[in-house]
């Protein structure tokens, strides 16, 4: 009800939108045909405008002037032509995002070269720029999350320091509040900080003023009860003010119901007649019959201490998220201006866990607000913003239930000398996380307790134009944490070189590093797992000193607009990539005494008696990814009812000092070689004089040259888009992603190609409104995207669009 | 085919002109009318008024075909085309900087700092970076920002009208 409600809202304002539209002055368009320049020349000002008003820019040249001759700020700090950015960088506006039909921000970035974008239940998606995903494998499925993309709204971090990347659903955003969205791919960090390792995506509001539209929005609902809207309210105040209200609403479910449990040799489901199914490989399983199965021990594959009913409240439900957003904008009489924003946000989704279950699915639930202020004075930019919420990262589970509140500022001067510019800056960052508010008695955490990550960073920027030609880009950052206690630099060379008009060469050479996360430097997390099978006890632990990952890349790229309806643009790209981690085993553990060998006929039950634990820490892996790739990607106005866009990447990756064991084979190692050590101790043990074993062995023998198959090689889209009337607009796009072999702790999976094909055809009833029909995976290819996660088949909708 | 291929591809091409020359010439009037609602200082004003274009030959052309019947006020109309930011440009009362160029307005300010020159650009944003005046398109209509600030911190006087029918930004 509360849905139908919202959506009616919605309705209604844009019927509102469908009065008459306003008549132009006493000119009629064929006078002004008829004009000559001499003619035309001799018009006052006042009336020339009419004149142009009425012949009105040509679809051609709108369309041109949207998509081919783009703005872009996040490459250089300041609003550039897109043609001209020193770095591989992508700018997607809002009415491209409209044209395509995309039904969340995140499927809108598939619009973009170099970004891999994998539903993983409906609505909610796995993101990286350009690969490295999923590094190192043969762990937790946390690793497979983006670390390296940093992700900000009009340059405040929206990043998860928890854990590192970034939660999508938490964007208080939506597609009202848009403008455009600013690809920046490549290291980055010496730009805006750290995590922008392989790029940044940087969602930049629309402004108001007083062409803005008072109200504008949409909404669409279509099948498995996927329900979205969007809405704005923009007004111009006058005297320099303006403001804005924005919502959005998602709600979208799954197809089914069932989650995906991990395989373990021998996992059997008993049924009501005595007899068991055997199940040696992962699949999905009702809720119920994941409570039922046992592993090849008889022992639980669930956890028999989680609540079912608090672990998956709505197995069914894929995506429910709102956001509320304010804005105030003040350009007074003087050189300045200050635009203030805050929001909030509530979000629940079922998607791929970040915490260690034996199942895929976890639920993820945050209600976090932000305000950010930013000023310009003169050449001084400032900025501060505050985020603040709770956010508990695997519903059910205990200890992931935690308390955030991010804080940064920074000031950074643009001074413009003849031909050099220089950017100096500075900011301070501080992430703080409590989960002790919500630890009942002896309930352990992962933290326990208020911990905090703090950055001092400071920069400058040199961008220099030599001989009225060349372009040459510097950028320094330096950067002091707290965790680990240690200085890091991140630069970027860049250099342009225009050939003509019509074409541009650039390189880069740039380094940049991910900063620490909360999990790395402060784990503290027991995990206590009586009635399963050995370990007893799991510590995980944070380090406050080790290396953070840490890239460097080399690009060449090339730009060419053969005509005023083209660009074309092609780019190379090489990586080396180090200092990955994860909470890896350092230790195991047994407490020995001589009643574990009542047990002696049982060598399961004697090393469960001994209570192993073992130690966890969070630690470099040594693996070294080495990327290399090529990007291309065509924008073409073909006519005024015609545009076709392409991009496409392949790359490869391949790692070196890689290690092919698992955390568990790792774990299973150190308690086996314990094991192996009782026999021979048994009359120390049996005497008292031996109470504990320990070991800290680890597989020997790293592997080099192995091929990193977790990211795709390939990977693209096609978007046609064709209007043969005035009023009707089809549009359709495919996005491509080849073969791909996830690796993780518990299993292996190939997914096989993907073709995603989806259109959209809207009619416009008048400038005010319009009406279209939109399928995602058009034709219904009900496979996954993402290892162990849901098939994605077709979701086909209904909506309006409105502004008036 | 491949002739078919050729023809539309020439036709796609034409449109494109076509659309692009017409914005040129209504570009090129809306320039002639700023020069004519917009005051320079005297010492700054000589026998002839020069508007230098860069990056855009289109436009600059149009401009030309103007100057060839309308002058500015009693100033012959002289039009220069540039494809970057020099010193040489210092003695224009106009400068144009063509969409394909605009990166180099931050540059373009700073070199003409000072001077008595009107400084256009021909997208969203250059105001910011030291335009006086900047074309935009809205709502499938071509219009224009003005900042009055930075026309008079080059020593110029704007006619009232001219804010009122532009989009005034700070």
């Amino acid at each position: 009800m509360k849905k139908i409600l919202f959506l009616l809202l919605f309705i209604l304002a844009s019927i509102s939108g469908f009065a008459q539209e306003p008549q132009s002055g006493e000119m009629t368009r064929e006078q002004v045909l008829d004009m000559s320049v001499d003619d035309l020349s001799q018009l006052p000002l006042e009336d020339l405008m009419t004149a142009m008003d009425l012949m009105g820019v040509s679809s051609m040249e709108e369309l041109t002037n949207l998509l081919i001759n783009k703005g872009m700020s996040s490459a250089s700090k300041r609003v550039e032509n897109a043609f001209d950015s020193p770095l591989s960088s992508t700018a997607l506006t809002r009415e491209e995002i409209e044209m395509s039909g995309a039904t969340t921000i995140e499927e809108a970035l598939r619009l973009i070269p170099g970004i891999i974008v994998r539903e993983k239940t409906n609505g909610n998606y796995d993101i990286h720029i350009r690969g490295l995903d999923n590094l190192p494998d043969k762990n937790m499925l946390i690793y497979s999350e983006n670390t390296n993309t940093l992700l900000m709204i009009d340059g405040r971090p929206v990043f998860n320091y928890v854990h590192g990347g970034i939660v999508w659903e938490t964007l208080p955003v939506g597609f009202a509040d848009i403008e455009r969205i600013e690809v920046v791919r490549g290291p980055s960090s010496a730009l805006y900080g750290p995590n922008a390792v392989n790029g940044v995506i940087n969602i930049i509001t629309a402004d108001t003023n007083e062409d803005s539209p008072l109200v504008s929005g949409s909404a669409q609902v279509g099948t498995q009860n996927t329900y979205t809207g969007n809405i704005a309210l923009r007004q111009d105040l006058g005297n320099g003010f303006t403001t804005a209200v924005t919502s959005n609403y998602q709600h979208r479910e799954r197809e089914t119901e069932e989650i995906f449990v991990f395989g373990k040799e021998n996992m059997s489901l008993p049924d009501n007649s005595g007899g068991r199914a055997i199940f040696n490989k992962g699949r999905f399983f009702s809720l119920e019959q994941y409570q039922r199965l046992v592993d090849a021990n008889g022992l639980p594959v669930a956890d028999p201490l989680d609540d079912i009913n608090e672990l998956f409240a709505e197995p069914g439900l894929a995506r429910e998220n709102y956001g509320i957003n304010g804005y105030v904008s003040y350009d007074p009489d003087f050189d300045a201006s200050f635009q203030l924003s805050g929001g909030y946000q509530n979000s629940y989704v079922n998607t791929s866990t970040l915490g260690d279950p034996p199942t895929s699915l976890g639920g993820r639930k945050s209600n976090t607000w932000y305000g950010n202020l930013e000023a310009a004075i003169g050449r001084l930019k400032l900025q501060t913003n505050y985020t603040g919420g709770t956010q508990n990262f695997a519903t059910g589970d205990q200890g992931f239930k935690i308390d955030m509140s991010q804080f940064n500022a920074s000031a950074e001067f643009d001074w413009q000398l003849k031909s050099l510019n220089l950017r100096p800056g500075v900011s301070y960052q501080s992430a703080a996380y409590d989960d002790s508010p919500y630890l009942k008695g002896d309930e352990s955490g992962y933290l326990n307790g208020k911990k905090d990550l703090n950055t001092v960073a400071a920069s400058l920027r040199a961008d220099y134009l030599a001989f009225g030609k060349l372009r040459l880009v510097a950028a320094l950052r330096a950067e002091k944490y707290n965790f680990p206690d240690k200085l890091y630099s991140s630069w970027q060379f860049a250099g342009t070189l225009p050939l003509g008009d019509r074409q541009r060469i650039r390189a880069v050479y740039s380094r940049a590093n991910r900063s620490s996360f909360i999990i790395n430097s402060h784990s503290n997390y027991t995990w206590d797992r009586e009635g399963r099978m050995p370990p007893r006890f799991i510590h995980f632990a944070g380090n406050e000193d080790y290396d953070l990952m840490t890239i460097d890349m080399i690009e060449l790229g090339y730009r060419v607009r053969p005509a005023n309806n083209i660009v074309i643009e092609a780019e190379l790209f090489g990586s080396d990539s180090r200092n990955y981690g994860a909470l890896m085993p350092t230790s195991t553990t047994l407490n020995l005494s001589p009643e574990i060998f009542q047990y002696a006929d049982n060598p399961i039950m004697m090393l469960l008696a001994t209570q192993p634990k073992v130690d966890i820490v969070y630690q470099n892996s040594g693996v070294d990814a080495r990327q290399i790739g090529a990007s291309v990607s065509l924008d073409w106005v073909l006519s005024s009812k015609f545009i076709a866009k392409m991009h496409a990447t392949w790359q490869k990756t391949t790692l070196q000092d890689y290690s092919n064991t698992t955390r568990d084979e790792i774990i299973e190692m150190q308690m086996m070689s314990l094991a192996e050590q009782i026999e021979p101790n048994a009359m120390n043990i049996m005497t008292g004089q031996l109470t504990e074993l320990s070991t800290s062995i680890k597989p020997t023998g790293l592997q080099d040259d192995v091929e990193h198959k977790s990211t795709p090689s390939l990977f693209g889209m096609i978007n046609l888009i064709y209007k043969p009337l005035e009023k009707v607009e089809l549009s359709s796009y495919a996005y491509y992603l080849s073969e791909q072999t996830f690796v993780n702790q518990y299993a292996n999976e190939t997914i096989d190609p993907k073709l995603i094909l989806n259109a959209q055809a809207t009619y416009k009833f008048n400038k005010y409104a319009s009406f279209f029909l939109n399928a995602r995976n058009l034709l219904n290819d009900n496979s996954n995207e993402f290892a162990f996660m849901d098939n994605i088949g077709g979701i086909y909708l209904a909506g309006l669009r409105f502004s008036y | 085919m491949k002739h078919r291929l050729l023809l539309l591809s020439l036709v796609l091409a034409l449109t494109s002109i076509s659309a692009s020359a017409q914005m040129s010439k209504f570009k090129a009037l809306f320039l002639f009318n700023f020069a004519k609602n917009i005051s320079w200082p005297e010492n700054s004003t000589e026998k002839y008024f020069l508007v230098t274009v860069i990056g855009d030959n289109e436009l600059a052309s149009e401009l030309k075909e103007l100057a060839k019947v309308r002058k500015v006020g009693a100033q012959q109309m002289i039009v220069k085309e540039a494809s970057t930011v020099d010193k040489q440009m210092d003695n224009s009362q106009i400068i144009y900087l063509a969409q394909s160029k605009s990166s180099l307005m931050p540059m373009l300010a700073s070199f003409q700092k000072g001077n008595s020159t009107l400084l256009v650009g021909a997208n969203d944003g250059l105001c910011a970076q030291g335009a006086g005046i900047s074309f935009v398109i809205a709502g499938g209509k071509l219009k224009f920002q003005i900042c009055p600030g930075n026309i008079k911190e080059h020593g110029l006087t704007l006619a009232q009208k001219l804010v009122y029918l532009g989009i005034e930004v700070q």
